[in-house]
């Protein structure tokens, strides 16, 4: 056969039973990495709703239509919340939402856990995170997020008023209070209007 | 031996980041930790034993014009592997090397071995190639993991010996240090290789 | 016997080693009025710095040249004056160690593996600053006002209208020790100039930018002008012979450079400062400004039709 044809014939084959190979590993290991980023976020969740034994997750939506359009269903589930509902059997212990802001160095997301009874912050963890190590990375010591605890979602959370940034890493500091408060808002609309 | 020779070669002779100073990129980058930069070289390693081999075996069926995207295709299956089986068998390391396990499709150790060795030797040779030069990367990368992790948090493969909160050496966590950490270093192995030279 | 070398060079000829001496022996002086201030407002922790910044300087010189058994040039002074000027731009509570480890860097990594004196692409007490500012970001930035050891902010950080000029001017505001007093360090750099060791080009070049940019963007140009390390960069390291242009109009475009880069940093950067990276990038064009502003030779460069 000609050169060409040779040529598309052999990139065809090679693609193809790469392509083969790779549709085999995909299935063998999704289902193991999707059970990981669950259990991840649920020890999260553990840490920010101590006594929760399970998680729920639940998915509010602004509003709640039929749709039609799969144009309408994708912006529906971008404008969806997630809210992460810890339980204790059948006791509901509260809720936990991840906040962004941006820091010094990227996003940086929270994990926010919120009494359900007392509508308070009951702990802060920070997820992920691109600060300077030593002093943006410092946000995640328990002295800075402690100053969360206790607070609910009329409070201002902002830095200089109820929050103290940490010396030196006033822009890091300001990505989790902006976190916090912005995720806030939308959360405890979203799980009260919901239930 | 003359196949022995091929594995040896890149273990320290033709290291590829001390003495090519090739796939730096991922050398700097993914060097924070020791056990990063391990993990980092034995996921080159096993991209490069696998595609080295397999493209020595088909080296006469792929027509010469489309011999680089025919390796690349290789190389991106093999790495994918390692990605997939990576993300699910060890998360907190796949988070950590993120971005750097897929670009190891473009670490010129492993193009550059394909091409350079595996596209006009046997399999074995090529394998055994492959192993020497990802065996070699990946001590290199451990030591300089090693170094920074020591300087820049206080502790040696996770293992963390100084207390928590004491001051380390920030930079050697950051780029700034794996560059100067790096020049060091190839100054200390030039210094070793001359002196091997001369006696 | 020596073999005689004939080394054939485009000029500007380098000078040798007795003119290093007398240069780096006037910047000493300078630096006097400088010191006193520091020791004025910062007392013991001034001493400390500066002796031990020195000190460590002159030891990693003169271990560095032994081990790779390199004639030494400790001689010269300009480990010494490396030594001071890194003692004079750090805090006043800095902790000896660092100040220690900051000085070995910067002439081991900043000066000696190039080659030496007249090698290096970097100002090396710059590169000691950088070096620190980025291993101990925390314990780079605490500050505390002059005479007691209350921590504060420095000038910069609270913004001119929280700000005194004459405090500025006279030095009793928070800094890097050797920075705050825009009075001893203007003392200096008249002296320098007047030793004909100044080119003003650079200084000048530095103020007319900031200036300029000031004025452009709002800001108050007497207050930029007098804080944070600016004076002092301007006429202590901006002007270190070895990174910097040959060439006048080369330092006038060094000089600018430099300012415009201060204030980008200062206004819309994350640093409340600028001034180390700022001359650290223009050292780095300095190849580059030499290249491009190099005197045309009289003659050459012209074509044979024209």
């Amino acid at each position: 056969m000609n050169e060409s044809v040779r040529m598309v014939v052999v990139l065809a084959i090679i693609a193809m039973v790469s392509a083969g190979i790779l549709a085999q590993v995909y299935e063998v290991t999704s289902e193991v990495i999707e059970e990981n980023a669950a259990r991840a976020l649920e020890s999260s969740v553990y840490e920010v709703l101590p006594g929760s034994t399970a998680v729920n997750i639940v998915r509010v939506s602004p509003h709640d239509l039929v749709v039609d359009e799969p144009k309408e269903m994708r912006e529906k589930e971008e404008r969806t919340t997630l809210i992460y509902e810890g339980v204790d059997g059948e006791q509901i212990i509260g809720y936990a939402f991840v906040g962004e802001g941006n820091g010094y160095g990227g996003t940086v997301r929270v994990l926010v856990g919120v009494d359900q009874k007392t509508d308070q912050i009951l702990n802060v963890k920070i997820l992920d995170h691109a600060e300077t190590p030593g002093l943006g990375s410092r946000i995640e010591e328990d002295g800075f997020r402690d100053q969360f605890k206790g607070k609910s979602v009329q409070d201002p959370l902002q830095l200089g008023e109820d929050i103290d940034s940490i010396s030196g890493a006033t822009v890091s500091s300001r990505a989790v209070s902006e976190a916090v408060r912005s995720g806030f808002d939308q959360a405890s609309a979203a799980y009260k209007g919901g239930n | 031996m003359a196949l022995g020779k091929d594995f040896i070669r890149g273990l320290w002779e033709e290291n590829p980041t001390f003495r090519i100073m090739i796939g730096l990129c991922p050398t700097l980058a993914v060097t924070t930790s020791a056990i990063n930069g391990l993990s980092m070289g034995l996921a080159t390693s096993f991209v490069l034993v696998c595609s080295s081999a397999l493209i020595s075996l088909v080296k006469r069926l792929i027509p010469d014009k489309v011999r680089i995207p025919s390796y690349i295709i290789i190389i991106a299956t093999f790495v994918t592997i390692v990605d997939l089986y990576m993300h699910a068998y060890l998360p907190g390391l796949h988070q950590v090397l993120g971005l750097f396990i897929p670009l190891i499709v473009v670490n010129c150790i492993v193009l550059g071995r394909a091409e350079a060795f595996a596209s006009k030797k046997p399999v074995l040779a090529s394998a055994l190639d492959g192993l020497g030069m990802g065996l070699g990367f990946t001590w290199a990368l451990t030591l300089l993991g090693l170094i920074r992790e020591i300087f820049g948090a206080g502790s040696a493969f996770g293992f963390q010996f100084l207390k928590e909160g004491t001051t380390t050496l920030g930079i050697m966590s950051l780029p700034p240090g794996a560059f100067i950490t790096l020049g060091i270093l190839l100054a200390v192995m030039n210094m070793i290789a001359a002196r091997q030279k001369a006696s | 016997m020596e073999e005689l070398k004939l080394i054939v060079t485009p000029s500007p000829h380098i000078r040798d080693d007795d003119s290093t001496q007398s240069i780096m022996f006037n910047v000493l002086v300078a630096l006097l009025p400088v010191f006193a201030a520091a020791v004025y407002f910062y007392r013991l922790d001034a001493l400390r710095l500066v002796i031990l910044s020195a000190g460590a300087a002159v030891a990693t010189e003169v271990t560095f040249q032994r081990v790779r058994q390199k004639p030494l040039t400790i001689w010269d002074g300009s480990a010494l004056v490396t030594g001071v000027l890194l003692g004079l731009i750090v805090p006043p509570s800095l902790p000896s160690w660092m100040m220690v480890l900051g000085s070995v860097f910067a002439i081991a990594i900043g000066k000696q593996v190039f080659g030496g004196l007249g090698y290096n692409p970097f100002n090396p007490a710059l590169v000691g600053r950088a070096f620190l500012t980025a291993s101990f970001a925390l314990a780079m930035t605490v500050w505390h006002s002059p005479f007691d050891a209350v921590s504060s902010a420095t000038p910069l950080a609270l913004g001119a209208a929280r700000s005194n000029i004459p405090d500025l001017f006279f030095g009793s505001v928070a800094g890097s020790i050797g920075e705050t007093s825009a009075l001893a360090i203007l003392l200096g750099g008249i002296y320098l100039f007047y030793k004909g060791t100044l080119d003003y080009r650079i200084p000048l070049g530095i103020f007319a930018a900031v200036v300029a940019v000031s004025i452009l963007t709002g800001q108050d140009p007497v207050f930029h002008l007098l804080s944070g390390s600016l004076l002092f960069g301007a006429i202590f390291m901006a002007t270190d012979l070895v990174t910097s242009p040959v060439t006048n109009w080369g330092r006038w475009i060094f000089g600018a450079g430099i300012g415009f880069i201060i204030m980008l940093i200062r206004i819309w950067g994350s640093y409340p400062e600028g001034v180390t990276f700022a001359i650290l990038l223009m050292n780095a064009a300095t190849p580059l400004l030499n290249r491009w502003t190099r005197p045309r030779i009289y003659g050459q460069g012209v074509k044979a039709n024209e």
